[in-house]
């Protein structure tokens, strides 16, 4: 029996007077990689920020329903949004250093903004996570240079270790490999099956082979609608719904 | 093949355009020009390193009208800094809806004003106080300076990416801190380089300086002192009848002409740098 | 080298699979040494069953691998060679228990077939482990050749069994039919074992090899 780390409970999301979301019920198991797919537009990124609350930061979203971590709503008027965001963190599309904090900053920024400034404990937390995104070895002499320099796909690694570094219980990444080259975005997939020991893994992608390599759960979401959820091979040796079924033959989307 | 009534057109508008570059670009050499040749003369170690010597002698400099418009810019840069910059910053990440938009017409009203009457505001809050001195010239180019630095520092922060936004908040960081250590981080160089060319903009100012510094040829030991700046030298000097004041009055246009060169090219040359990242 | 964990954890898993599935062949295949005897009976109809739960495990497996990992070259060989190998071994573990009913239909083997059985069910052990082996090892060298001696041996053992029973006039009709059976079903096994050797070289070249 898994653990259950994220429950979503009829997620509704609007923008303006568009509905981007209709009710979406998801159980996201602890420690899994969880896969969410479908066609641009579908509603995946959104889906993704509502997780973290950081949808809020954008204008003219509104959000109902319930996102419960560990079974607390996120959403509740008690829960202070960059708790959440800490405790859930995320990685973009493109991978967004801050160009003018150097390798190491980019890393402990979170930490030292948060208020944390032990200098041995930050030394520790960037050697670690470096490690851990596999990243030490190719930076450990530079770290003081700055994140710019790096080729896209460390930078990308570099923002997993940046996320890494608040020590995060759930791992959000929205098509982290998109812009990376095959070898960069192949490299990421292991990073991410070697992370599911400890995080849980949430990753949108348009990319329905990249799913299917690296994920335990997959969801199809269309037009907004969670259409199917369930373990990835069922999903894509013998889907339920003739859409997903469609979709994962290649025949929509 | 005959050539068509449309290759006709092209070729006509490209004189056209070339015409236009040269009535354009012709006046703007002649000026450049002439104030080199004009200039080079004088333009030596005496003229910045030595006060007038008399008011009718030959030779002396223009030092006290260099100290002066440092003076000057200095005390402008401190009044325009801080609030230009945070006007910006509140323009570019706070401001929303009906004040926004009350506050931008503002920023554009004064950038639009003529600098005289920048002038006589402080002529009349400082001068009728303190007398003619530094410190009233260098409000006045304050005030002027306000809204280049604010706009500067608002589209600074306009080209911070969305991306980058993201990503500090979902580190957790709370908004006022993501502005100020994640954006304005990440906008420094462009900033900055408003800074610098609203220094640029203001230090060339004339009319604002004649009824605030008053001039003259002692170079100002305090802020509360009347002060003499290049630009209003070049003024008092260039209608002067003497041809000694002319060459210097040139001299110090040249002068003036490559600080503000200097500033541009270094600006450009700064973000350049910059943006190799 | 980039690893392809999740697909070599995969593969590694339908390896062990394989081996599953190549003990149970040879404890079905080594009871028949001891039938008639009713334990013998039990092992031969429990192999049976469980190589058929297995074989469909393993291609519940093997779908599932392609379809989410997207295997190529011999990757992919391999997975789907392990499917037709996993069957082999099904139809091996059937004709096991054919043979077991027919010997149970037999009030009594003669002494010289009985020998005949146990040499041919001890040769067929053998090619068995060359398989494995091989497929442990990564090593076909000598396997093709190794196989075909072997496989050689158990039709040599059918044939000699035929000349047997043709001089043979005390034997009832009927119990001379179901001792041909049962030597061409052991006759049978040492082809669908030189098969499984076929697939594991064409896993490992590319190469289609028929072992005859």
């Amino acid at each position: 029996m898994v653990n259950i780390k994220v429950q979503v409970e009829g997620l509704s999301v609007w923008y303006r007077d568009k509905q981007i979301l209709r009710d979406i019920c998801i159980l996201i198991p602890e420690k899994k990689i969880t896969a969410v797919m479908g066609p641009s537009g579908c509603g995946k990124t959104t889906f993704l920020k509502s997780l973290n609350r950081l949808i809020e930061i954008h204008e003219g979203f509104k959000v109902y329903g319930k996102v419960l971590l560990d079974g607390k709503n996120i959403y509740d008027p008690d829960v202070d949004p960059m708790d959440i965001r800490a405790r859930i963190g995320m990685v973009f599309q493109k991978p967004n250093p801050f160009p003018h904090l150097s390798i190491y900053d980019n890393v402990v920024v979170g930490l030292k903004l948060r208020g944390i400034t032990d200098k041995k404990y930050l030394d520790r937390i960037v050697r670690e996570t470096l490690e851990k995104v596999g990243l030490w070895d190719e930076v450990k002499d530079r770290l003081r240079s700055s994140a710019a320099k790096l080729s896209g796909g460390q930078q990308q690694r570099l923002c997993i270790a940046r996320a890494l570094a608040l020590n995060p219980e759930v791992l959000l990444l929205d098509e982290p490999t998109s812009a990376l080259d095959p070898l960069a975005a192949a490299k990421i997939e292991n990073l991410l099956v070697d992370l599911k020991k400890e995080y849980t893994i949430i990753i949108v992608t348009h990319n329905i082979q990249q799913a299917a390599r690296i994920s335990d759960y997959a969801a199809f979401l269309y037009m907004g609608r969670l259409i199917e959820f369930g373990e990835t091979k069922d999903i894509f040796t013998n889907p339920k719904n003739e859409l997903t079924e469609k979709y994962v033959e290649g025949k929509i989307g | 093949m005959r050539p068509s009534l449309r290759s006709l057109t092209d070729k006509f508008y490209t004189a056209f355009a070339i015409f236009a570059f040269l009535i354009l670009i012709i006046p703007l050499l002649h000026i450049i020009l002439s104030i080199i040749i004009n200039g080079i003369k004088r333009l030596d170690l005496e003229l910045i390193t030595s006060p007038p010597k008399s008011l009718l002698g030959s030779g002396g400099g223009i030092l006290h009208a260099i100290v002066g418009t440092a003076m000057v810019v200095f005390i402008a840069m401190l009044i325009s800094l801080p609030l230009g910059f945070f006007v910006g910053l509140y323009l570019a990440e706070f401001a929303k809806g009906k004040f926004a938009h009350f506050l931008r017409t503002l920023i554009s009203v004064l950038a639009g004003i003529p600098s005289i009457i920048a002038g006589v505001f402080a002529y009349t809050v400082i001068v009728v106080v303190y007398g003619f001195s530094a410190l009233a010239g260098g409000f006045a180019l304050g005030i002027i300076a306000i809204p280049y630095v604010a706009r500067s520092t608002e589209e600074a922060l306009g080209s911070v990416p969305m991306e980058i936004k993201e990503a500090g908040f979902s580190l957790g960081i709370e908004r006022w801190k993501v502005v100020l250590f994640i954006d304005v981080g990440y906008a420094k160089s462009r900033i900055i380089a408003g800074f610098l060319l609203a220094l640029a903009r203001v230090i060339g100012e004339t009319a604002p300086l004649l009824i605030t510094i008053l001039g003259g040829i002692n170079i100002p030991s305090n802020i509360f002192s009347p002060a003499n700046a290049i630009p209003l030298v070049i003024y008092q000097y260039a209608l002067s009848p003497f041809r000694i004041w002319h060459n210097i009055a040139w001299s110090a246009a040249l002068l003036l002409m490559i600080i503000v060169l200097v500033i541009n090219l270094g600006v450009r040359y700064y973000l350049k740098i910059k943006a190799i990242y | 080298m980039i690893e392809r964990k999740i697909l070599e954890e995969k593969i590694r898993n339908l390896e062990n699979m394989l081996l599953k599935m190549y003990s149970i062949t040879v404890r079905g295949v080594q009871a028949i040494v001891d039938l008639p005897s009713d334990e013998a009976f039990k092992i031969i109809e429990e192999s049976e069953y469980s190589s058929d739960i297995l074989n469909w495990e393993i291609f519940e497996e093997a779908i599932a691998t392609i379809a989410t990992q997207q295997p190529t070259a011999k990757d992919l060989r391999f997975i789907v060679m392990t499917t037709t190998i996993a069957a082999v071994h099904e139809r091996i573990n059937d004709l096991a228990l054919d043979i077991a009913k027919a010997i149970k239909k037999i009030d009594d083997v003669p002494v010289e077939l009985k020998s005949s059985i146990k040499t041919a069910v001890e040769t067929i052990l053998k090619m068995l482990e060359v398989t494995k082996n091989a497929m442990v090892a990564h090593s076909f060298i000598n396997v093709h050749d190794k196989l075909g001696k072997l496989d050689d041996i158990v039709d040599g053992i059918f044939r000699d069994t035929l000349d047997f029973l043709e001089g043979k006039k005390d034997i009832s009709v009927r119990t001379v039919m179901n001792l041909v059976m049962i030597l061409r079903d052991l006759e049978r096994i040492g082809d669908l074992v030189g098969k499984i050797g076929a697939r594991l070289i064409y896993i490992e070249t590319g190469k289609m090899v028929p072992i005859k």
